[in-house]
């Protein structure tokens, strides 16, 4: 090994190896790499979730298999098929005292849709849900258009807050701190925009006790500045550990890595709609007058030209799992069946000739460069491999700014082969179904997702029926069957199935979540 | 001079109309921005109601004429991201990028100008031109690079200094400012060094140009006749000489380094203005993008507006704004 | 504007000289990058994604020896500087070139116009500069987006002010000297004036600027591709080759940041002391003899 590089490795270790002990302390202060949006109704996107569980609290919460437990709502039960019933838990208190009941749930979801201006409402999350009322004080009734059987991995999206605050708080109250009272184990101490948010414990809070009095998150959204923080001693933890310094953290004595399943798989979109697909051209630049994706056999070319396993390897850092289907396993509707493609250039190459492509053709691949893990990279190496069956690739990494506003356009050019990334926590099982592969349908509000504008009306019909399908393993047979036809039918190329990684000083553990909140009341001193 | 007063004035005002449509334009054609902020899951319908919220669905006429009458009343929009009005995310986050270039200006000059003094003294000789040559240096270095070194080496390895944000915040004087704090010291130290080798650079560069100048002058040649050390010389008439250009110069340098930050801020998770920038932009967050822009074109303006006036005060040989015939 | 004065002169201290052999040099690698280097960087059927972060001198898979090591999409690091190298010089000159030519012309019209045009140019000119450049770039390749033309067409925007400017003012002073009057006088057309007699005189200030403003664009082109809005990622200039190790650099792949670095470090600072070079050679007494002629 070149001297360099082991003297640098010694400095890093030696350096590492001067962490100090965990302080008797408990504080804890952890390097997160996104920050909150106060205002817990304002933007609904999975980091805000997973700080505002832990303040407000929701009527239920995600475990770290992103199943359902009780959270503010000790039970539920389906009532009738549109009737979700559930049962409050009593003697809660909300941080500034005052007692938690039904009306407050009723207030939160009034709240919802009402909130000036914001980017991203949480109404997004309570597709088919029609109304919430109070039955009495603990109880409390979601009525739904039809049988909606995901109703409880719904509500675990929304931050419950006291009702005189939902009926009369601003955005503004939120960012100032004056509204943020919430139910949950921590209560907001201080909130600096861009640099930290200090919680301190609540210590009224209804479930176990934290083991931590104070927890500050840093936000350090730069990689490497996060890992350089968590090497220099400046945090004790940090999220979203970057597969590259995985297994040099791993190598630290004074340092842990906490690695986990996560629901999110990783995958290509394709243009399976248009006649003529703007970035499928002939060798000399044009586009072909025929969309090659139309043809399943480019479809399967391209399934058996990726090698997932040198991705996941070189790319990942063994940080990820080859990928078969549409949602990891231990999520409903994963059938085990089904194999992850065989990497094979030259049946991809025999299969580009049999469908008319001798030479290969020239594509373009689109892909965000800093929304997912290594999302640029994964996105260069699938470039490699895809030039290596004879494709002339150019690929077009891009911030999700441009990216997003681009494949979602559903009446412009968007792409014809472009990378894409799905988290199912919030259904709790293959939610893509719905989402993303149903047809696009405005009124039934299906498809919004349907990036690439598959349509396999087989598909749909069954997808509908699972979606009023009640009972949990009918459902999840029905869903593992509609994913069986589509990954024949290559309506997406899955990639690979990323993994949550967290590190801790040591003397902590963790327990990782799979739908990759950083959690304070899992992280424990160890005796 | 009123005259010229007022017509700088105005040209400042269409300066900043003229940038703040650009600016609308350009931004509003990458694209609708809720499809960055919402969350996949969302549903169609929910998508909608956002973009009636954020007024994405008027006229882009529409929307830059309400967004003009807005800013008159000092209103410019609401942060997509922050939810909180554009101006005023800009300006809680401006004392520490301001912070920061107090720290790297002092630095700067601390060094620069001993140095420059120095390397001007010593003018054609070697040491002074090896200093000259060193301070290209100064300028050369890629400051990601720099930064990113700073930060293995005094962070990581020798574990003196944190390796990124802002440190605790106290009060000094009556300001709010982390400056007033030992810990708040440490976290400025790394990133205010690494952005104060370009103007460190430069201001060697000029007080040794200036010295250089001077020292060929008669008065300096009447003083050392008269027996004066080159010391006191140096010091007590070359310096002061050399003081007005320097001085304008540092203060448009000074103008500079807000946007100079941009890349330091990064680096360093430095909480400033120059971070939130390159974050906005990446999440289209428009109305912080068209704020910033605002302000710091302003700020622009009016230096280069103060630094003209301040010239024609100083020097009356340079007339304004008319050609030498 | 005598030449062989202003080189003499500018040989005076060799670190110029020096300098100017390293510019020299790079220039060179740039041209015969395709000759030199033992792999296309830039052409992904030649990459490996098993031969990705090796360290400098091992040998990949299909027998090649990696002088500098590989990054992580399995591209020679050697072979991605020289290419590098040519992205940014020729983005450096391309855009330093038309931005001469624009702001040249720009500047010298404005001073000889004077007057409503004088004003008007250099209110454009102004709003130009009060901008900081790196925004400037930055907002326009956001609106515009990203690719080899955007970027000089950013740096072209950045750059021509400074030139238009400089221009001006030499020009000006040009402008108040007698063999203008009396070239007026003779009904010499204004173009004539203009090119045959105030350019060449305004050449000097001109070069030490696109000198320095080399420099700049090399740094620029360079922090924006840090910043993400560089050019296409399968072909990476310096500047993006720097910002993709620089996320290596904790994990002990530090060979993917030093050696760009380096290479962007030698050509930026050879530019900013030919500059140093030429502002010294131009400033002394006899190469500032005014051609007349």
């Amino acid at each position: 090994m070149c001297n360099k590089t082991s003297s640098l490795i010694k400095a890093v270790s030696l350096a590492a190896a001067m962490l100090p002990a965990i302080a008797a302390a408990d504080e804890l202060t952890i390097g997160a790499r996104s920050e909150l949006t106060m205002d817990p109704h304002f933007l609904w996107t999975g980091a805000n979730t997973s700080y505002h569980v832990q303040i407000y609290g929701a009527l239920l919460q995600l475990d770290a298999k992103a199943q359902v437990r009780p959270m503010l709502a000790e039970s539920w039960r389906t009532v009738d098929d549109t009737t979700w019933e559930f049962k409050l838990r009593e003697g809660v208190v909300f941080h500034d005292g005052t007692p938690f009941t039904a009306a407050d749930v009723v207030a939160t979801f009034k709240r919802l849709p009402n909130v000036p201006n914001a980017a991203g409402p949480l109404t997004g999350a309570l597709v088919g849900i029609r109304d919430v009322v109070a039955v009495d004080d603990f109880t409390v009734h979601v009525l739904t258009n039809g049988p909606s059987p995901v109703v409880p991995h719904q509500v675990a999206q929304i931050p419950i807050i006291p009702s005189e605050i939902a009926e009369s708080a601003t955005t503004a109250d939120f960012n100032t701190g004056k509204a943020a009272i919430g139910a949950g184990p921590f209560a907001i101490d201080t909130y600096v925009a861009g640099d930290r948010l200090e919680l301190r414990r609540f210590d009224q809070f209804w479930g176990d006790k934290p083991e931590w009095e104070r927890a500050t998150f840093r936000f350090i959204s730069d990689d490497s500045a996060r890992v350089a923080a968590f090497l220099s001693g400046s945090v004790d933890m940090i999220d979203a550990v970057p597969p590259v310094d995985v297994s040099r953290l791993r190598e630290t004595p004074e340092a842990i890595v906490h690695t986990g399943s996560s629901d999110r798989v990783i995958f290509l979109w394709m243009d399976h709609e248009r006649d003529v697909t703007p970035f499928a051209t002939d060798l000399d630049g044009k586009p072909l007058a025929k969309n090659p994706f139309k043809d399943s056999r480019v479809r399967r070319a391209i399934n058996h030209a990726i090698n997932r396993d040198v991705i996941v390897d070189r790319v990942m850092d063994k940080l990820a799992i080859p990928a078969s289907q549409i949602v990891p396993p231990g999520f409903g509707g994963y059938d085990e069946a089904i194999d992850v493609p065989s990497y094979d250039p030259e049946l991809a190459k025999s299969l580009l000739k049999e469908a008319g492509y001798p030479d290969g053709f020239g594509l373009t691949i689109h892909c965000p460069n800093d929304r997912y893990v290594n999302d640029g990279a994964v996105c260069q190496a699938v470039g490699q491999q895809l030039a290596q069956i004879g494709l002339k690739m150019i690929v077009e990494p891009m911030p999700r700014a441009v990216y997003f506003p681009m494949v979602t356009d559903h009446a412009g050019e968007r792409s014809s082969l472009f990378l894409f990334g799905w988290g199912s926590s919030s259904g709790g099982e293959a939610d893509l179904l719905w989402q993303g592969i149903h047809t696009f349908d405005k009124d039934k509000k299906l498809g919004t997702w349907n990036l690439g504008h598959y349509s396999n009306a087989e598909a749909d019909a069954l997808i509908e029926k699972a979606l009023v399908t009640l009972d949990a393993d009918e459902r999840h047979r029905i869903e593992a069957g509609v994913i069986k036809t589509i990954m024949e039918d290559v309506a997406v190329v899955p990639l690979h199935y990323q993994t949550v990684n967290v590190a801790t000083r040591k003397g902590l553990s963790y327990t990782v979540h799979a739908d990759e909140n950083t959690l304070i009341t899992e992280v424990k001193k160890q005796p | 001079m009123a005259q010229f007063v007022l017509q700088r004035a105005m040209h400042a005002s269409v300066v900043l109309v003229v940038v703040s449509l650009l600016v609308f334009c350009g931004i509003y054609a990458i694209g609708n921005p809720v499809h960055v902020l919402i969350d996949p899951r969302s549903s169609q319908e929910v998508i909608d109601q956002a973009i009636r919220n954020l007024g994405l669905d008027r006229p882009l006429w529409e929307q830059y004429l309400l967004f003009l009458r807005n800013a008159m009343e000092g209103d410019l929009g609401n942060s997509y991201v922050h939810s909180r009005p554009a101006l005023q995310v800009i300006l809680e986050r401006l004392p520490a990028t301001l912070e920061l270039i107090f720290v790297a200006m002092s630095i700067a000059v601390v060094a620069g100008i001993p140095l420059g003094l120095i390397a001007g003294s010593m003018g054609e000789r070697l040491p002074g031109r090896a200093l000259s040559n060193l301070s290209v240096l100064g300028f050369s270095l890629p400051t990601f690079w720099v930064g990113l070194t700073l930060i293995l080496i005094f962070s990581i390895e020798l574990r003196w200094l944190p390796s990124g944000g802002r440190g605790e915040v106290g009060a000094l004087l009556g300001v709010r400012t982390s400056l007033a704090t030992s810990d708040g010291w440490k976290h400025v130290l790394l990133p205010a060094v690494n952005l104060s080798l370009f103007p460190m650079a430069l201001l060697m560069r000029l007080v040794r140009s200036g010295v250089i100048e001077q020292a060929n002058m008669d008065y300096v040649r009447f003083a050392r006749a008269k027996g004066l050390s080159s010391t006191r010389i140096l010091i007590a008439y070359i310096f002061r000489n050399t003081l007005i250009p320097v001085v304008t110069v540092m203060g448009l340098v000074t103008g500079g380094l807000i946007a100079f930050s941009v890349v330091t801020e990064s680096v360093f998770a430095w909480p400033g203005i120059g971070k939130l920038i390159v974050d906005s932009i990446r999440l289209l967050d428009r109305p912080v993008i068209v704020a910033y822009i605002l302000i710091v074109v302003l700020v622009f303006t009016a230096i280069n507006f103060a630094t003209d006036v301040t010239y024609s005060i100083i020097d009356p040989r340079i007339r304004l704004g008319g050609a030498n015939r | 504007m005598n030449w062989k004065v202003v080189f003499r002169e500018y040989s005076r201290d060799i670190t110029s000289l020096l300098a100017l052999a390293a510019l020299s040099v790079a220039l060179l690698l740039a041209i015969f990058a395709s000759v030199i280097a033992v792999q296309d960087p830039y052409d992904l059927t030649a990459l490996n994604l098993m031969d990705s972060r090796l360290p400098p001198g091992s040998i990949g898979e299909n027998g090649l020896y990696h002088l500098l090591g590989t990054d992580d999409q399995g591209r020679d690091v050697a072979s991605a500087i020289l290419y590098g190298l040519r992205i940014s010089i020729g983005v450096a000159v391309a855009s330093g070139a038309i931005g001469i030519v624009l702001g040249t012309a720009v500047g010298i019209l404005a001073a000889y116009l004077g007057g409503w045009a004088d004003a008007v140019l250099m209110r454009i000119v102004d709003i130009q500069l009060s901008f900081p450049a790196i925004l400037n770039a930055m907002i326009l390749l956001a609106v515009f987006g990203t690719g080899l033309l955007n970027i000089i067409i950013a740096l072209v925007a950045v750059q021509w002010a400074y030139y238009a400017r400089t221009a001006r003012s030499a020009a000006l002073v040009e402008l108040g000297r007698e063999y203008v009057e009396a070239a007026k006088s003779l009904s010499f057309g204004p173009m004539r004036i203009m090119f045959r007699h105030i350019l060449p005189n305004c050449l000097g200030p001109l070069l030490v600027i696109a000198a320095v403003e080399l420099a700049n664009a090399i740094a620029l082109e360079a922090s924006l591709s840090f910043l993400g809005t560089g050019l296409r990622v399968t072909e990476p200039s310096l500047g993006l080759l720097i910002a993709n190790g620089y996320s290596l650099m904790l994990s002990g792949h530090y060979w993917l940041t030093i050696y760009p670095g380096l290479a962007l470090l030698i050509l930026v600072a050879s530019a900013n002391l030919i500059a140093d070079g030429l502002r010294r050679a131009f400033i002394s007494r006899s190469a500032v003899a005014v051609d007349h002629g």
